[in-house]
């Protein structure tokens, strides 16, 4: 038993490496070049509704639950 | 969640015209011409500051899940859970700074579930199921108010209440979108939930009256813009749960006794996410890439991964294919049954057994002006054999089943 915290380390690591570089290597992309992703379908979530009912029959179905930042939800666990 | 000994048959059966009357409704309304609706992009960090859209938004979703009967030797009913959901949504603005989340659910369930599992001969065993027909209803309301909406740093409130016959729920939490670089924005938040089961039936049943659980969690993201056409955020979430973790309407078969299920009263969970996103202009596509790792305490480690394309087609036509793969190992305490006493925690619920799922998904949308109409199906199917376990035996609760929803979304300035 015990958490495995070297994989969220490596994770970390992998994820601070990837930005510094992505700073300093990545062209500037303006504001005004941004259309593309303002579009419907580049949203993280492009169908809100949709993601809750998923999230919550995932949460009521399988031992791992929550998404970034989800809160609450009730049980419906049966 | 209530175990209605006066089992109600027609509780299964009004279901069967709703859709298609929905369908035919939702048709009938969609002549409306008003002008193409602008999406919203209000909480997306990568295109927060990329032509936001301030109109009012109405969303309305109607969908049936049905679980397939259980495979292999049972007692009891093979049929197991069917929910009819509603889900409304409302989006506006309030003041010229601030902008107003609603979402209101309600499910309502019927069917029997899985109660404990019994071993039998040469190794296979035998599910038994609750022993009565299952109905109850969930009530939920989320409310989230966005600071500053369309600039680059945001504060996000939120609040909910989910209710059912005998489970409560409440929860709060805030987030921080903060641009950090030209093409980069970090997040951050925490919420809190206070959970409360009166499990019904208690004393006959021999069940805790009363529990509580707490749940906290705290995560941070980064989201950065790596191209015109590309998005990627990484996320880092740990949540952190006490109290009553068990649950109260599942049992386990111990070298002859039937006990009550146990698990620790505490559980560390720690998850890491990637998102990406990348457009193809040329194609009028979108391609979405998720995955998230998690670990907890209680030995569950999970892989998710998620792929969908967003297709285009003309004429306000969308399809959106989509594919999804979950895998989980058991908890430390979990078996099917126990033929000898375990440790002091103990559970045979299929949730915390090693099991892998596949998913799919097809989404079919079409605009008519200021509306959109939204149809779709899945079908999940969890086993064994897709995930680190190896036999039905190991876990024959787990779950596989069809999902339809449709609706509307409408918006307007």
């Amino acid at each position: 038993m015990g958490i495995r915290p070297r994989w969220i380390a490596l994770l970390a690591v992998g994820l601070v490496g990837t930005l510094i570089s992505g700073c300093t290597s990545l062209p500037t992309v303006q504001p005004w070049e941004r259309g593309q992703l303002a579009r419907w379908d580049m949203q993280w979530e492009p169908d809100p509704l949709e993601a809750a009912m998923a999230e919550q029959i995932f949460f009521s179905k399988e031992g791992t639950a929550g998404k970034l930042g989800a809160a609450g939800g009730g049980c419906g666990c049966n | 969640m209530r175990d209605d000994r006066s089992v109600d048959p027609s509780a299964r059966q009004a279901r069967a015209p709703s859709l298609r009357l929905m369908l035919g409704a939702a048709a009938a309304l969609g002549i409306a011409d008003a002008g193409i609706a602008a999406e919203s992009s209000a909480q997306d960090p990568a295109s927060a500051s990329a032509s936001p859209s301030r109109e009012t938004r109405l969303r309305y979703r109607y969908s049936e899940y049905d679980e397939d009967a259980v495979e292999g030797r049972i007692i009891g009913s093979a049929e197991r859970y069917f929910v009819r959901a509603h889900q409304f949504q409302l989006e506006r603005d309030v003041g010229a700074q601030a902008r107003l989340n609603l979402n209101a659910t309600q499910e309502i369930m019927s069917g029997s579930s899985p109660w404990y599992v019994l071993p039998a001969s040469n190794g296979e065993s035998i599910q038994v199921m609750s022993g009565a027909t299952i109905r109850d209803t969930r009530r939920e309301l989320v409310a989230s108010l966005v600071n500053d909406p369309d600039a680059p740093s945001r504060h996000t409130w939120s609040a909910s209440m989910s209710t059912e016959d005998d489970y409560r729920s409440i929860a709060a939490g805030y987030e921080r979108a903060q641009a950090i670089g030209p093409q980069l924005t970090l997040g951050y938040g925490f919420s809190y939930s206070d959970d409360r089961i009166d499990p019904s039936d208690a004393i006959e049943n021999g069940r805790i009256e009363h529990a509580d659980k707490q749940s906290r969690s705290l995560f941070t993201s980064l989201s950065w813009v790596l191209s015109r056409s590309s998005v990627l955020q990484a996320g880092l979430q740990v949540t952190d749960q006490g109290g009553f973790l068990s649950d109260p309407y599942k049992l386990v078969f111990v070298d002859g006794d039937i006990l009550s299920d146990a698990r620790p009263d505490q559980r560390l969970q720690s998850a890491a996410l990637l998102r990406f996103r990348h457009a193809l202009p040329d194609l009028d596509a979108a391609l979405h890439l998720d995955y998230r790792y998690a670990d907890d305490d209680w030995s569950i480690q999970s892989h998710t991964f998620d792929l969908a394309w967003y297709q285009s087609l003309g004429d306000d036509w969308r399809l959106v294919p989509s594919l999804r793969y979950y895998r989980q190992d058991a908890a430390d305490f979990y078996a099917p049954y126990f033929a000898d006493a375990p440790g002091r925690y103990r559970s045979s619920d299929f949730r915390l057994s090693a099991f892998g799922a596949w998913s799919g998904r097809l989404n079919l949308r079409k605009r008519f002006g200021a509306w959109e109409f939204s149809i779709a199906a899945e079908r999940y199917r969890s086993s064994a054999d897709y995930g680190p376990g190896s036999s039905l035996s190991d876990a024959p609760g787990l779950v596989s089943y069809t999902r339809y929803s449709a609706g509307l979304d409408f918006g307007f300035d």
